[in-house]
């Protein structure tokens, strides 16, 4: 089943156009990685999703469907809860760990101390920080280390029940050992959660998702099951680009 | 060889800028202290002005009163205008010319003199709205003095907040008014407080837009809003204008100093706690 449906989707900063009509379906409960080269609009089209790309100042014609029903429809509130995005540099908010992860739910109304460190304790667990971290709920969140800041930004994007999970190269910035925790995590959520990973990192890209979709200069180039992307390329491009050719 | 005669040279001149400056600062407090230690006790501090001619005995407990409620009233006036302008610039202004045509104003703002602002308060409010020379007058004349200075620290502060992190929060489907209440403002607490105290630092110093607006010679203690004071410059500015009593307005002098070295002190820990957070 698709959740997501985009159709002849381009979107543009000002007069410079970063993704090109570009078409593909998203499948609920897989993880599908966008790959391609710096600068070729893998992010652009994240955010695109869930409409933060109007923070940004950029702006779209064509279609995205979200469960059948156009994106402009949903009220976008209601829109970003249901499709979160972590962003590439993680972005704890400089409070305690426990504030990080009521944030949200108490400005969706769960004011109960109860329901509240119930949420808490459940998204520590998902995204693998309980047994880290559960007896430093009241540490500033700032004071993690790099792997558990970016855990906890997904965490805190799932406290909100979203579910799409829009992810910018969540482990640009992270070493070998909490790169495999966060993949790890990744494959657990996808049973209850659709994931889009935008990734530089190839091997990744092979080792966690289902579909992959590879981007060059706002193209979609080509898109299909990881496998057959990596194993049988149907496009040159996308031949030379796994061979390492465009970096 | 050339260059290093020049670090030389540059290393003596700052060396001696900053020790003159120093020297400067700790001698008018000393020469203060010394002068005005000797007339502070608790009579001086907790009574008012008596003695013929009025001030050349007794104490001062009004002008502190005074003075001290000036600056609250002060404070509180211009906090709420200069927070509010500083949000709609960074977070809600979205043309370039309405943003430039607001800094002019508050720019002008901040430089025009403050005796001039003394008479623009006592022809609005005096006069025209009728409070009289009054603690509500005074205080929001200063309250437009001290305007531009705490807004302009506070745009600072919230445009250095990190856009990551503000994006992250509407990323969750959050608010803006929400996002500016629980995360931008506990953020920013400790510098917009910061700002706020340094500005009543200035404000309770200012002797001209009190003297038109709000400042009765030897006025008691205010009972409302609406009585005039006596405020701790003005006070100084009578002792030794009128020639009362030089040993008073020393001891005036050195206590409207302690308490602009609290409020300064306040202002730094507030900046060190901040730093802590981080």
């Amino acid at each position: 089943m698709n959740i997501l449906e985009i159709n002849n989707l381009n979107v543009s900063y000002g007069s410079k156009q970063v993704i090109k009509n570009l078409s593909m379906n998203i499948e609920k409960n897989k993880i599908t990685a966008v790959i391609g080269p710096s600068g070729c609009g893998k992010s652009t089209l994240l955010t695109t999703l869930n409409l933060m790309i109007a923070e940004n100042g950029g702006s779209f014609t064509g279609e995205i469907l979200f469960k059948g029903k156009d994106i402009l429809s949903y009220e976008i509130d209601y829109l970003r809860r249901m499709i979160g995005i972590v962003f590439q540099k993680s972005t704890p908010f400089p409070f305690s760990i426990y504030k990080n992860l009521t944030y949200a739910p108490k400005y969706y109304g769960i004011k109960d101390k109860n329901r509240l460190n119930e949420i808490v304790e459940n998204i520590l667990k998902r995204v693998g920080l309980y047994d880290e971290i559960n007896k430093n709920l009241n540490m500033l969140a700032t004071k993690l280390s790099g792997g558990q800041q970016q855990r906890l930004c997904i965490g805190r994007a799932l406290t909100v029940e979203p579910e799409i999970l829009l992810l910018d190269e969540p482990c640009s910035a992270l070493d070998r050992k909490n790169t495999a925790n966060i993949e790890e995590m990744l494959l657990e959520l996808s049973k209850d959660y659709t994931i889009v990973v935008v990734t530089h990192n190839l091997s990744q890209a092979k080792r966690i998702s289902d579909y992959t979709a590879f981007i060059l200069d706002g193209e979609l180039i080509e898109y299909d099951t990881t496998e057959n992307v990596f194993n049988n390329p149907k496009d040159d491009r996308t031949r030379e680009y796994i061979k390492g050719i465009y970096g | 060889m050339r260059e290093k005669l020049k670090d030389s040279v540059f290393k003596i001149w700052i060396g001696l800028s900053t020790s003159l400056v120093f020297i400067v600062v700790v001698y008018i407090f000393l020469y203060i202290f010394i002068n005005g230690a000797g007339s502070i006790n608790g009579e001086f501090l907790f009574s008012a002005p008596k003695g013929m001619p009025i001030g050349s005995e007794g104490g001062i407990f009004p002008a502190i009163v005074g003075s001290l409620l000036l600056m609250v009233i002060a404070c509180a006036f211009a906090s709420i205008l200069a927070i509010s302008t500083a949000i709609y610039l960074v977070f809600y202004c979205t043309s370039e010319k309405v943003k430039r045509l607001i800094h002019l104003i508050i720019q002008c703002m901040s430089g025009v003199p403050s005796i001039i602002l003394g008479l623009f308060g006592y022809t609005l409010l005096v006069l025209h709205l009728g409070f009289g020379r009054s603690l509500i007058s005074g205080g929001i004349t200063l309250g437009v003095m001290i305007f531009p200075y705490i807004q302009v620290r506070v745009e600072k502060t919230l445009i250095e907040v990190d856009k990551a992190v503000i994006t992250s929060s509407y990323a969750l489907g959050v608010s803006k008014v929400y996002t500016l209440f629980k995360l931008i403002f506990p953020m920013c607490k400790f510098d917009i407080v910061s700002a706020i105290t340094l500005a009543g630092g200035f404000a309770i110093g200012a002797a001209a837009p009190v003297i038109l607006t709000a400042a009765v010679i030897f006025a008691p203690v205010p009972e409302s809003i609406f009585s005039p004071v006596m405020a701790l410059p003005f006070h100084l500015y009578i002792l030794t204008g009128e020639g009362i009593s030089l040993e008073k307005a020393y001891g005036t002098a050195l206590v409207l100093m302690l308490i602009l070295l609290v409020i300064n002190i306040i202002s730094v820990i507030l900046n060190f706690t901040r730093k802590e957070h981080e």
